[in-house]
């Protein structure tokens, strides 16, 4: 285990000016205010006292903040590599500019759609053309803007124009990720949410557009994941007993610091709280927090006790190290029924299941 | 490089000691570098004023170690490597 983790995602406020349908942060169970500015003043010197290398400043939306500016400032004060993580509708030529010289390295700008119709269906009316002048106003400030679209069924067919409009507008990259079961997205499940078909169909054009514009899709991209491991499956010999998964980032190298103080072990699994920045210290909770250390230990599997997976020949799809994905499901991190590709179980477990 | 330069650290690189051995980070970059104990050792000693002869001898002295002409080796090129991250 690291002394401290490499890279934090820093949510500095649970407050955004869209309310996408996709979005984790809304409709979560926080019910504690955000920490004050000073609050995060000193979750910022803990941070630097630790040694973290990197700092994704994630919101909401990071803008909002009333001293958002502030609190760049202050981390400016230590050698942390910053990073942000933003939809883009709040930046300006001289917000891009501001950015830069503050030493935000680099930036991930909220893609969803192609035209006004799409994206404003998604994140709400008005949101292209801000999100479009944003990405714009940081690309000419030179940043490597990578854009983040998330895939629903208000999008999935607009793929190929996100990544010609992605292009035309001089982008480095695109990455496409699949919905997270909680927040917003849990509200609007029925609306967003891709069926089986929908998403193969998804992995299959996104595996075709990455043969035509090599190096252009980001390698994070959920999707590219997923058929890489279909493609690499053949060799693959199934287990028939039991399957150790190995920890993922969360914990491990990450973690990830909530607007009201709870740290998790990722951005993505909200409810995990380990332990709150008002009552305990970040090296404490990183350090001594049993759930934390849940986290680092790897999963077993027996296999006795999942009859439909044993033998299956798409075990190395499914039982991929990341735990965000099941976290949300009624079976926890162990709930392997996310990532089968074999029935249309995941969409049950969708319909049937309230989120935690 | 001639054995008697002075190697010197960049002071602008974060130093983090862990359980086993340290990391290295670049703020600017964002390039790592992990270090055993006895990369430990050297970069404790990169300060602009210990030549590379002395470097051996402590690498030596600390490790019990008496195979000079391999340490001298991996010390040349630890040191290759961390130039070309710009860490010294």
């Amino acid at each position: 285990m690291y002394s401290a983790p490499l890279n934090i995602c820093f949510g500095i406020t649970s407050r955004c000016n869209l309310s996408c349908k996709h979005c984790l942060n809304r409709n979560t169970s926080q019910v504690e205010p955000d920490l004050t500015t000073d609050e995060l003043f000193g979750v910022i010197d803990q941070l630097a006292a630790a040694k973290v290398f990197t700092v994704h400043i994630f919101g909401g939306e990071p803008l909002v903040h009333p001293d958002f500016f502030s609190i760049v400032e202050h981390l400016n004060k230590y050698p942390i590599q910053l990073a942000l993580n933003t939809n883009g509708t709040l930046i300006d030529r001289k917000t891009a500019k501001w950015l830069k010289e503050h030493k935000i390295k680099s930036t991930t700008v909220s893609f969803d759609g192609s035209d006004p119709e799409i994206m404003d269906a998604t994140r709400g009316e008005g949101t292209f053309s801000k999100n479009i002048k944003g990405i714009e106003s940081l690309l000419s400030e030179g940043y490597r803007v990578l854009l983040s679209a998330t895939l629903t069924k208000i999008n999935y067919k607009d793929i190929r124009k996100m990544l010609l409009l992605a292009k035309k507008l001089k982008a480095p990259s695109i990455r496409f990720n699949h919905v997270f079961f909680a927040g917003n997205a849990a509200c609007f499940m029925k609306e967003i949410y891709l069926s089986h078909d929908e998403e193969l169909e998804a992995i299959e054009e996104i595996w075709q557009l990455n043969k035509e514009f090599p190096n252009f899709i980001d390698g994070s991209s959920t999707y590219i994941c997923q058929k890489d491991k279909l493609v690499k499956m053949g060799d693959y010999a199934p287990s028939m007993d039991k399957v150790v998964i190995p920890p993922c980032g969360a914990a491990q190298d990450k973690c990830y610091i909530r607007p009201d103080g709870w740290v998790t072990p990722c951005e993505i699994i909200w409810g995990a709280k380990c332990g709150n920045l008002r009552r305990q210290s970040f090296i404490d909770i990183w350090q001594n927090s049993p759930l934390m250390n849940k986290f680092r230990e790897p999963l077993e599997l027996d296999l006795d006790k999942m009859p439909e997976c044993k033998g299956c020949q798409y075990q190395y799809m499914c039982f991929i190290g990341h735990r965000c994905d099941p976290y949300y499901y009624p079976g926890g991190v162990k709930d392997r029924s996310v990532y089968c590709w074999l029935s249309n179980e995941r969409e049950k477990r969708k319909e049937t299941h309230a989120v935690k | 490089m001639p054995s008697n330069d002075n190697p010197k650290a960049n002071s602008k690189i974060v130093f983090r000691e862990e359980s086993e051995g340290a990391l290295l980070f670049d703020p600017d970059t964002g390039m790592v570098k992990v270090l055993n104990d006895t990369g430990k050792l050297i970069w404790a000693n990169l300060d602009g004023k210990t030549s590379q002869d002395s470097l051996v001898e402590k690498i030596k002295k600390a490790f019990d170690i008496s195979d000079e002409k391999k340490i001298r080796e991996d010390l040349d090129k630890f040191l290759v490597d961390l130039r070309k991250m710009k860490f010294v």
